[in-house]
């Protein structure tokens, strides 16, 4: 994507943090390679 | 030790290894030349390579048995104390003995450093942070650990990429080694075309290169213009021996039967330092980017959306850091890291700015903002390149004198070691492929080619250096 970087990266993962009120932990965000990765540890999160 | 003699004997019986029917006795021969090619540098430092690679085969296989995050992290932890305790004493030990000694004596207690007479292992850099990437991944889950310690050993030992990267990651090169053929029709000749490109890049290119740049960091008398001509040439000397040596690298791979991702994209071309890292020695910025950058934004949380500038800084000192234990590296570093937090914290405010041209200078707006950047980078250069911190400011003093020397002569001979390689990435630019000359019509290449031979020929170096990055 253009302009897309890392810093790009962690505003998203903050402003999802902010948004659904969770907090990733070291080991998930070592395993975020895509958006649905994310997406998948939301509802993993959501669900328990 | 390296001969070129030996390193071609080693790398002819690797390719003929390569084509061992079955797994196994493909890799047992390329791990006996990886250990060979080793050997030849210095053998007793091969077991080293075994600890390392030992105690992340068995630390993932530890991790994999336990479904307790707490043991799989203990695991980790092990992992990284082993491989960088290595590291950080081969590297590291006399230079924060002598720091440590030098803030005693601040607080008035004189203490000598006890300075080592260490010789770092070959590679060891680029090996540590190949088989950390394996631990770190089996821990996250993006990666399943290994049962077969002979495909770990080659991941770790590969010879193509030991002496200075690339630093491919396990999940990128394992899945790789641990299967049977996977050889695809092109490699070879793409290999060869890249060991060509390599080779050129380094013997015509970077090692004349290296008798421009060499006087003016060594306490040389030019000043103003040929001071400036002195740091382009090492700006330029360093990129092509590091993409010549990553070329080579790739080549061999694909000759062997393997595919490595590219170490650099036209690094030259970018307009500022976040798409310098994206192009530049991509292997380790992404590696840093992965395992540094992003667990230190999230864990600096607190400071909003300054944290990922807070990153950037200590991401890129670490990085300079990497390089060499000495302050100029760590300064170059923090440097980066600046520039890079630097336009990031600027771009929202960059992009309200009006555009003189409209659409139509674009191209023309970018080649500028290409220019200027070229030229902060080569002040980073000049910390990256002078022995120390003051023949770093001898350099830039240097600069800013106006020198007395004619420089159009030394401008001349940049202009020729640079006019073959400039001609081959406009073409790889504006097709936006980095094999675009290998993919040009046969009379072109086979032009090319030509002409490429008969340059290294008669104006090759003919004194061989080794490769800068041989000394991380």
């Amino acid at each position: 994507m253009d302009g897309w970087d890392s810093f790009s990266h962690v505003t998203l993962v903050l402003a999802i943090e902010a948004r659904f009120g969770v907090r990733f932990s070291q080991k998930e965000l070592l395993s975020f390679r895509n958006v649905g990765d994310i997406a998948a540890c939301l509802e993993k999160k959501a669900a328990g | 030790m390296f001969t070129p003699l030996n390193l071609a004997a080693i790398t002819a019986a690797a390719f003929l290894a390569s084509f061992a029917p079955g797994r196994r006795p493909r890799n047992l021969g390329l791990l006996a030349a990886s250990c060979l090619f080793y050997a030849a540098w210095d053998w007793r430092f091969l077991p080293l390579l075994f600890v390392s690679a030992g105690t992340d085969y068995l630390c993932a296989l530890g991790m994999r048995a336990s479904s307790d995050d707490s043991v799989r992290k203990r695991l980790l932890l092990t992992s990284l104390a082993v491989n960088l305790s290595i590291l950080g004493f081969f590297k590291y030990f006399n230079f924060f003995a002598a720091g440590l000694a030098d803030l005693l004596g601040t607080f008035g207690f004189h203490a000598s450093a006890p300075a080592l007479d260490l010789v770092l292992p070959l590679g060891i850099s680029f090996y540590t942070f190949r088989t950390l990437s394996y631990t770190l991944d089996v821990y996250s889950g993006r990666l399943e650990a290994t049962d077969d310690f002979l495909d770990y050993a080659l991941f770790v030992t590969f010879f193509p990429l030991i002496a200075a990267g690339p630093i491919v990651r396990a999940a990128d090169l394992l899945p790789q080694l641990s299967r049977a053929g996977g050889r695809r029709p092109g490699w070879a000749g793409e290999g060869l075309h890249l060991v060509f490109w390599g080779v050129f890049e380094k013997v015509f290119i970077a090692d004349n290169l290296a008798r421009i740049s060499g006087p003016v960091f060594s306490g040389g008398e030019a000043a103003g213009a040929a001071a400036l001509a002195g740091v382009y040439a090492f700006a330029f000397q360093l990129y092509f021996d590091f993409d010549g040596y990553s070329n080579i690298a790739k080549g061999v791979c694909r000759l062997l039967g393997f595919d490595t991702a590219d170490n650099f994209r036209l690094p030259y071309l970018s307009s500022n330092a976040v798409e310098f890292w994206e192009r530049w020695h991509i292997s380790l910025s992404s590696w840093l980017r992965d395992y540094v950058f992003m667990p230190a934004a999230m864990a600096m949380r607190g400071f909003g959306n300054r944290s990922a500038a807070a990153a950037a800084l200590l991401t890129f000192t670490l990085c300079g850091l990497w390089h060499g234990a000495a302050w100029t590296f760590v300064l170059w570093g923090a440097y980066h890291g600046a520039l890079a937090a630097g336009y990031r914290l600027a771009r929202p405010h960059l992009a309200l700015l009006p555009k003189p041209g409209g659409a139509a200078a674009a191209p023309l707006r970018r080649a500028l903002a290409v220019l200027v950047f070229f030229h902060a980078l080569c002040l980073g250069w000049v910390l990256f390149r002078a022995g120390s911190v003051s023949s770093a400011f001898s350099v830039l003093r240097a600069l800013a004198s106006a020198g007395s020397a004619p420089a159009a002569g030394t401008f001349m001979k940049l202009a020729f070691f640079l006019a073959v390689p400039a001609a081959a990435q406009f073409w790889q630019a504006k097709r936006g492929d980095l094999m675009a000359v290998y993919r040009a019509p046969v009379p072109a290449r086979a032009a090319f080619y030509f002409l490429c031979s008969c340059l290294l020929v008669i104006f090759g170096a003919k004194e061989a250096q080794e490769f800068i990055y041989f000394q991380f």
